[in-house]
């Protein structure tokens, strides 16, 4: 008896001392952003508010006044993934094609890409453009679910199929029922790389020749394969803060391959602001969402509400993405009734999303 | 990917407090295969580190909160307590078993659970 108790107590023990010594701690990166004065205090308070960034965030401003930044151990030209934001470049890409003649809206895919008679083939592009297509997230295949359970396990790239495997998987989907927002990056890579077909030459190649090219992002790229990578290109931290591959994303580049910096994407939002950017029609909202929500050409739009009471905290609506890669976080929200304009990026895959609408929510 | 979060902390949870479990209660014996001998034992535990190892690793701690993570910690304490009074009674090795052919499956067993831990921590 006396043993069991010795050996309670000894388990008791080593719970407490293991456990507080391995206890994890999740990533608090400093609070002590520079750059603009104002700008690095909301920031800072940001950020001691909503943990999960670890090492680098970068923030823009944009409005009449110009441009403000403000980082933690980032710079207005440090290079970030910007995840799913990308799906904006692709949307604008689709707006552009509409207005130059290439495509139409009501465009079926199978016309752009080789579908042969599947059910794929009869999805629209504006389907695609708008998530409304029954396509899901992602292919549906065995090889999918463990790819992505391997790059979790690995913090690599889940995304390795090239344009051809790409399609295939569009032939083998069966979508569902179309005309409800469901969320796809499977969708938005098909959608990029029809756009890409329809104008004879590669998508990185049309990003840069009709968005990055003239905006003067001089910085952004696609690298595609890994390959594509410049030779000292950054890379992040997974939520849990172990270091993560780098995701180019192969033919899936359209839903979420760009790289930019905090620069660049306030060239970006400056000229959606002024409804200059190319492919501006694709930020008019004409799909319910749900929720209140509703959805252009990828860009959503919302009605902002705070952060801490969970209420409206105006009728104004805002436009907004999000993106995510295996080691970086993204977040732009363009308020155009006030002309402002907020950059969010982040080198760890934690949600930045409550820091960006925080910040569009202070500035008001 | 919450599916991945979920299988990871179902691991985590079920896999020490399985074999705190087996050791633990008196009848009948020990039923986990691998604790009917002081070298599986040892791979089972083995086993059970890098799954604490895996978890902390992997799982999203900005989400999940911290002090959730005394309960592997106090499941594998559980174990050990059961493996040190369970110690005295087992075989090296498991009887009744081919003891070559045991040996090599617990060779690869340790490299398989190496490999592990080297994709992890890469």
């Amino acid at each position: 008896m006396k043993r069991r108790l010795t050996l309670v107590a000894a388990a008791a023990v080593f719970t407490l001392v293991a456990g507080g010594l391995t206890l994890p701690r999740p990533p608090q990166p400093s609070t002590d952003a520079q750059g603009d004065a104002a700008l690095s205090t909301l920031l800072g308070d940001a950020l001691q508010r909503n943990p999960g960034a670890l090492d680098a965030v970068s923030v823009a401003v944009i409005d009449d006044s110009g441009v403000s930044h403000a980082g933690v151990r980032s710079g207005p030209d440090t290079e970030f993934e910007i995840g799913s934001v990308t799906k904006t470049f692709t949307a604008a890409l689709f707006a552009d094609a509409i207005t130059r003649g290439e495509v139409t809206a009501e465009q079926p895919l199978g016309e752009l890409l080789d579908l042969g008679d599947t059910a794929a083939a009869s999805i629209t592009l504006e389907q695609l453009a708008t998530h409304t297509s029954g396509l899901p997230r992602l292919p549906l295949s065995l090889g999918t679910f463990v790819g992505a359970l391997w790059s979790q396990f690995s913090a690599g790239d889940p995304y390795t199929a090239d344009v051809d495997q790409l399609v295939a998987q569009a032939r083998a989907t069966t979508p569902g029922e179309p005309g409800t927002v469901q969320y796809s990056n499977f969708g938005m890579a098909l959608l990029g790389q029809a756009l890409a077909a329809a104008a004879d030459t590669e998508y990185a190649s049309l990003v840069a020749e009709r968005l990055t090219g003239p905006l003067g992002m001089d910085a952004s790229y696609l690298p595609v394969e890994t390959s594509g990578l410049k030779t000292d290109a950054p890379t992040g931290y997974t939520a849990s803060g172990r270091s993560a591959k780098a995701w180019t994303l192969k033919a899936n580049a359209p839903a979420g391959g760009l790289r930019s910096s905090a620069a660049d994407m306030a060239l970006y939002a400056r000229a959606l602001l002024d409804g200059t950017a190319p492919g501006i029609a694709a930020l008019e909202p004409t799909t319910d969402a749900g929720g209140g929500d509703r959805i252009g050409y990828a860009w959503f739009t919302s009605i902002l509400r705070s952060t801490t009471t969970g209420k409206n905290t105006s009728e104004t609506p805002f436009t907004w993405h999000n993106g995510m890669t295996g080691g970086y976080a993204a977040f732009i929200g363009l308020d155009f009734e006030a002309g402002r304009a907020i950059v969010v990026l982040s080198n760890t895959a934690a949600s930045v999303d409550t820091i960006g609408v925080e910040l569009l929510e202070a500035a008001r | 990917m919450i599916i991945f979060q979920v299988i990871i902390g179902f691991l985590t949870l079920s896999y020490p407090g399985g074999i705190a479990f087996s050791l633990l209660r008196r009848t009948p014996p020990p039923k986990v295969a691998a604790s009917r001998s002081r070298v599986g034992l040892a791979v089972e535990f083995l086993d059970a580190a890098v799954m604490l190892l895996v978890a902390h690793t992997l799982l999203d701690w900005t989400s999940i909160p911290p002090l959730l993570w005394f309960i592997p910690v106090a499941l594998l304490a559980a174990a050990l307590v059961g493996a040190v009074l369970a110690w005295a009674d087992l075989p090296v090795w498991r009887a009744g078993k081919p003891l070559r052919r045991t040996q090599v499956f617990t060779v690869l067993h340790v490299l398989v659970t190496v490999a592990i831990v080297v994709v992890v921590l890469a």
